[in-house]
Parts: structure tokens; C-alpha cells; sequence
């Protein structure tokens, strides 16, 4: 499917920073309608018949010819329908500052690592995402520690306390992210969290137009492991939380997990990705398109490293051996 | 586009660095007007008008007159390779107590308080000095013969004052004792020798640093390298989901709390006490001095 715009036949996109659709053609707000002409084949686009390319996970596109986003009906709909959506909350150009701000102080990057041209190859991208709910019971029983120490006369006193500890939780786990993209690494994604799911709407297509987006690659069950991997660790922390501060240490006796219920959901969340090759490298860039976090490490600048290193090296040097001159005058 | 990449990398640089280039830039020109001011120029002439062209001064009349124009022109001598002013004092006279004190302004009626009085006193109301009347480069040595109070005073201003120490003074001193009883002409003429000698090497040495030149070398490079290895770090990217992110309410719900004590011991240990005791330091210094007229000045003197 195109959303096209009504006035002037343009490809109206989502504007993240309008809050809905627009025509960058014609500038008009709202005038979006879905099309969905198709001709029959996916790397065919619609619009003007130019070749697309569609990886097997690809649910949104742009046709390299006319620049037109194409959204693919059978992999956003039926067992590909997401549930919800979390629509880009921020635009290219905020991003573009975000990603300024965040590597305005590292002065080793090279010089056109942020450079217009460079960021403007910036996509949007909504990633597949599977969200477990877990509703569960945690039973814990172990053996605190606390230690008091003092001294008298020549003598020092240490004084060991132990105690039963027991606690018994309800943790209401809801919407565990976990990202069902192949080509987006887990630990950048986990790193790219969190999203504040108060922004989540049901989904809708549209949403998609500008941006680029996948379906899930892999199934839910593939990837609850990681979910549960998740929530234990959450469900521990929340735990020593409880005891914090009152013991030195706590030594478990035994400790029990219940899952009461659990459901698993399908979604898409906001991610711009920002390539740059530099010295044969490829230096990947993922900005949370909610928040504005950013997740990558920038390549380093020999040129500038010496460039830098040295005249800092030179100018301290010049600065001192005039001042042991300036005083042996003196 | 990369002509305007590397007029911005430029720009950076450049906004980067001012106060780092700034501060070289203003110690360059310190240093230049303070190398400008002081530098010695060995072909400039001789600046101080003001001063008599008298440099042996025999009041006590212990010299003949063959020795007297025989110590002047080796004054003369000295003065044009040392560019600095030499003169030669002898006088025979009450040098202690409050009439010699209240005379020459000395700040007590001591032998050596007088006589350094006096040295300095004739130095500064003559304006002696090679390059100004004022604290002028140069040095003038008194020989106070009278009975009982038989005293040399070598008193030391400007470049000569910054050069000599206590021990060169006593050297010079040492050379002036070494054949003044057989003859005092021939005691001056081994002090003038000394004086070129020892003056000499303390104006041409090398002036003093106020720190050693390694501190220039190492501190630098140790900089730079932090610097390299704080700014190799790129900023990263840090987990800033908590454990209570994915909690419905951001927290569990606590249906049950329970810490029931058990048991306790307590172990015991000796303190092992021991104390030690510091020591101490100190300084001692001397040296340098005003004159009645504010003049600074060095030197020392002697018994003879």
C-alpha cells in the first residue's frame, strides 16, 4: 500500500513532529488516503514500476526510483499484524541535534562523522518487537548477616548477628521487550531502551509511511528465553532491594518463581539508524525514536589524535620553557 | 564539501586551542621585552655619565702613587671586561660606636654595620654603577686600617649582587688576606684578579631556573597522554532501564516481610598500640640588604 495525498497525488509520510500525516509535496496536513494498488510482485513498486528491494522480513520500503514509501499489506497484516505501534516521536532534524550534542566533546571523531550530508542518510526504521507479560509470585527465605564492630581499651569487639529473612512478592511484569530482527544486534537494542509505553496506540499502517520497517523474523517462543532471562534478573533485583542496607550479607535458602499467567503481543518500536564508513569500517548508529537515546561508538580520527595530542603537547611545552626562561631573567 | 569539512575541522581546531595559543603568545612577548631589557649587548658602551671617573680612593693614604695609577688602570681594564664598576676605598678612621653609627646611618654602632654602611653609602651618593647610577652593576671594596678596628668590606650591586654568593665573597676575600700583610697594593691586585676571575664565570654562568628543565620535558608528554588516553574514550552508551521498568507500578507488591533474629557472637582481638615520633627542620639564610638611600645591595666583609 502508498498513502498518497489527496490534493496532489504526492506520498504523504507520518510527520513525528506534526503528530500525523503530511504531504511533503504540497505541505498539506490530513490529506493522506491509502492506496493500494499493487502489481502483483513485491519488488515492483506501484507507484512507478521501479525495482524495489525486499529482504524476507521487509514490511515497509522505499522505492530507490521515486523515492516513495510502499508499505506490503501481507506482511502487516493477518499473523503479521502488530497489536501496537509506538509512533516516531522524533523527526530527522532532532535527532540529527541529539546525535551533535551527545559527540559534540569527542574531538577525535572525524571531521565529517556529523556533517549534514552524512546524517541526512539517516532512516527511520520501526523494529519488530515481542512484549511478554508475566504475572508472578516470588517466595524467598535466606540468612542475613550484620556486623557491628568497636573497640575497649586494648581490645577489639566484632559482634555477628544473623537472622531469618523471609519475603514474599507479587511482580506484575508487563511488556518485557524483546526485539525479533535479525539484523538489529540484542544488546544494542537492549541498550536503546527504554520506551515509555504510555505513547503505544494500536496500530495503525500509516505510521509506517517514511519510515522503513520489518515483521518479526522469528517467532515468539524463539525468543522468550531472553524475556525470562529478563525478568529473573529484574525479579532478584527487586528482591535485594527489599534488604538493601540492612544486612551485609544475605545467603539464600530458597527461592521460588511462580508464574501465575503470562501473554505475549506483537509490536513495533521506533529506532533511526545512522551509518558511517570511515577507514573501510562500517560505525553503526541506533537513536531511540522516542527518547532520543543513543546507542554506538563513533571511529576514532589518527589525524586528529595526533593533530590534537600535539599541540597540546607543544603548547605546554612552549608555555613552560618560557616560563623557565621569563624566571631565570627575573 | 571536503574543501568546507576541512575549513570546519580548522575552525574547530583553532576555537579549541585560543587560550592555549593566547598563552604562549602573551609569555612570548613577556619574554621578549624581558630578553629586550635585560640582554646584554657587550658592544654597548658605557651608560652611566653620572658617576666620578675616580676609582681608587686612598684616604688612608697607604699607597704610593705608583701603585695607586697602577691599580687604576687595572681597574680599567677590568671594568670594560666585566662591564661592571670596581672601586677601591682605604680609609683610616673610628668605625664603631654610636658617633660612627649616627655618621653613617648604620643600623648599629657594630664594626660591620658601620663599615657596610659606609661601603654602600659611598657607593650610592658617588652613583657608581656601569650601566646606571642607581643600583648599577658593580662593586666596591672599603679597607678600613685604623687601629684595632681593622676591616674589609666588599660591598656588591646590581648584576654583581645577583652573581656572587656568601662563598664567593669570602673567596674574593681569601685572595685580597692572602699577601696583604706583606703588601696591601699586592693584596688588591690578587683581589682585582680574583674579581675577574670569579665575576667573570658568575656573569656568564648560566642564570638560574626556578624548576628543573625535566619538569618542562615530562610534564608535557605525561599530559598529552592523559589527554590521548581520556579522549580515546568515546562516550558509551549505559543500560538505563532499572529493575522496576517492566513492573506494572514501577515496584513489586511486598505481601510478606519477616527478619527474625537467631543468634549472635562476638569475637575479640588485641590492639597492637605503637607509636613513633617526628623530627624537625629548619633554615637558615642571609644575604642581601638595603641602603640608607633604598638601594639594594650585596656582600660581606671581614676582620683584619
Amino acid at each position: 500500500m502508498i498513502y498518497k495525498c489527496r490534493n496532489c497525488g504526492g506520498n504523504a509520510v507520518y510527520s513525528p513532529e506534526k503528530h500525523g500525516m503530511y504531504c511533503p509535496y504540497c505541505d498539506s496536513e490530513g490529506s493522506a488516503e491509502r492506496s493500494d494498488e499493487s502489481l502483483g510482485e513485491l519488488t515492483v513498486c506501484p507507484n512507478c514500476g521501479g525495482e524495489v528491494k525486499v529482504g524476507p522480513h521487509t514490511a515497509a520500503s522505499r522505492c530507490p526510483s521515486c523515492d516513495c514509501y510502499l508499505i506490503f499489506n501481507e506482511r502487516v497484516e493477518g499473523a503479521y499484524a502488530p497489536r501496537m505501534i509506538l509512533p516516531f516521536q522524533l523527526g530527522k532534524e532532532a535527532c540529527k541535534l541529539s546525535l551533535r550534542d551527545r559527540f559534540r566533546t569527542f574531538r577525535f571523531a572525524p571531521t565529517g562523522f556529523l556533517s549534514e550530508a552524512k546524517l541526512n542518510a539517516m532512516e527511520g526504521v520501526y523494529v519488530p518487537f515481542w512484549f511478554y507479560d508475566y504475572d508472578t509470585h516470588l517466595e524467598f527465605s535466606g540468612e542475613g548477616t550484620k556486623v557491628r564492630s568497636w573497640n575497649s581499651g586494648d581490645t577489639a569487639y566484632t559482634e555477628t548477628s544473623l537472622y531469618d529473612v523471609h519475603r514474599s512478592m507479587d511482580i506484575r511484569f508487563e511488556k518485557i521487550p524483546v526485539d525479533a530482527s535479525e539484523q538489529m544486534p540484542d544488546d544494542v537494542m537492549d541498550l536503546v531502551e527504554p520506551y515509555r509505553y504510555e505513547q503505544l496506540q494500536a496500530f495503525d499502517p500509516q505510521f509506517l509511511s517514511g519510515f522503513l520497517a520489518e515483521k518479526y523474523n522469528m517467532p515468539a517462543q524463539d525468543l522468550e528465553s531472553r524475556a525470562k532471562q529478563k525478568r529473573d534478573e529484574d525479579a532478584e533485583k527487586l528482591l535485594a532491594d527489599t534488604y538493601a542496607g540492612s544486612y551485609l550479607s544475605v545467603k539464600t535458602q530458597q527461592k521460588d518463581l511462580q508464574v501465575r499467567d503470562s501473554q505475549v503481543c506483537y509490536g513495533l518500536l521506533p529506532v533511526w539508524r545512522y551509518q558511517y564508513r570511515y577507514g573501510g569500517k562500517d560505525y553503526p548508529f541506533y537513536v531511540n525514536g522516542q527518547t532520543g537515546k543513543i546507542v554506538g561508538i563513533p571511529p576514532v580520527s589518527t589525524k586528529k589524535v595526533w593533530a590534537y595530542t600535539g599541540t597540546l603537547w607543544a603548547c605546554l611545552t612552549a608555555i613552560l620553557v618560557l616560563m623557565q626562561m621569563i624566571g631565570s631573567y627575573l | 564539501m571536503k574543501t568546507e569539512e576541512n575549513k570546519g575541522a580548522v575552525g574547530q581546531y583553532l576555537h579549541y586551542f585560543r587560550f592555549w595559543f593566547l598563552a604562549v603568545g602573551i609569555l612570548a612577548l613577556v619574554f621578549l621585552a624581558i630578553w629586550i631589557t635585560k640582554h646584554d649587548n657587550p658592544d654597548q658602551p658605557r651608560r652611566n655619565l653620572e658617576a666620578p671617573a675616580e676609582r681608587v680612593y686612598d684616604q688612608a693614604d697607604i699607597l704610593t702613587g705608583e701603585e695607586e695609577d697602577d691599580l687604576r688602570s687595572r681597574i680599567a681594564v677590568l671594568e670594560e671586561t666585566l662591564r661592571a664598576d670596581i672601586v677601591l676605598v682605604t680609609i683610616d678612621q673610628p668605625m664603631e660606636g654610636e658617633s660612627a653609627r649616627k655618621e653613617n646611618d648604620a643600623v648599629s654602632g657594630a664594626l660591620e654595620d658601620v663599615m657596610e654602611a659606609f661601603a654602600d653609602n659611598f657607593w650610592d651618593d658617588n652613583h657608581y654603577g656601569y650601566n646606571k647610577g642607581f643600583e648599577g652593576d658593580g662593586l666596591i671594596l672599603v679597607d678600613n686600617v685604623y687601629e684595632g678596628q681593622e676591616y674589609w668590606h666588599l660591598s656588591t650591586s646590581g648584576r654583581v649582587e645577583e652573581a656572587l654568593g656568601e662563598y664567593d665573597i669570602q673567596k674574593l676575600l681569601d685572595a685580597l688576606a692572602a699577601r696583604y700583610q706583606d703588601s696591601c697594593c699586592l693584596g688588591y691586585i690578587d683581589f682585582l684578579r680574583a674579581v675577574e676571575k670569579r665575576v667573570g664565570e658568575a656573569l656568564t654562568r648560566q642564570p638560574q631556573a626556578p624548576f628543573p628543565w625535566a619538569i618542562a620535558v615530562i610534564v608535557p608528554v605525561a599530559a598529552a597522554l592523559l589527554y590521548a588516553t581520556t579522549y580515546l574514550k568515546p562516550p558509551k552508551a549505559v543500560d538505563t532501564t532499572s529493575p522496576g521498568t517492566y513492573v506494572a507500578g514501577g515496584k513489586p507488591t511486598v505481601t510478606g516481610q519477616r527478619d527474625d533474629f537467631l543468634r549472635k557472637f562476638v569475637t575479640t582481638r588485641h590492639i597492637d598500640r605503637s607509636s613513633g615520633s617526628g623530627g624537625s627542620s629548619g633554615r637558615g639564610g642571609g644575604g642581601h640588604h638595603s641602603s640608607r638611600s633604598g638601594a639594594s645591595h650585596g656582600g660581606g666583609g671581614r676582620r683584619h
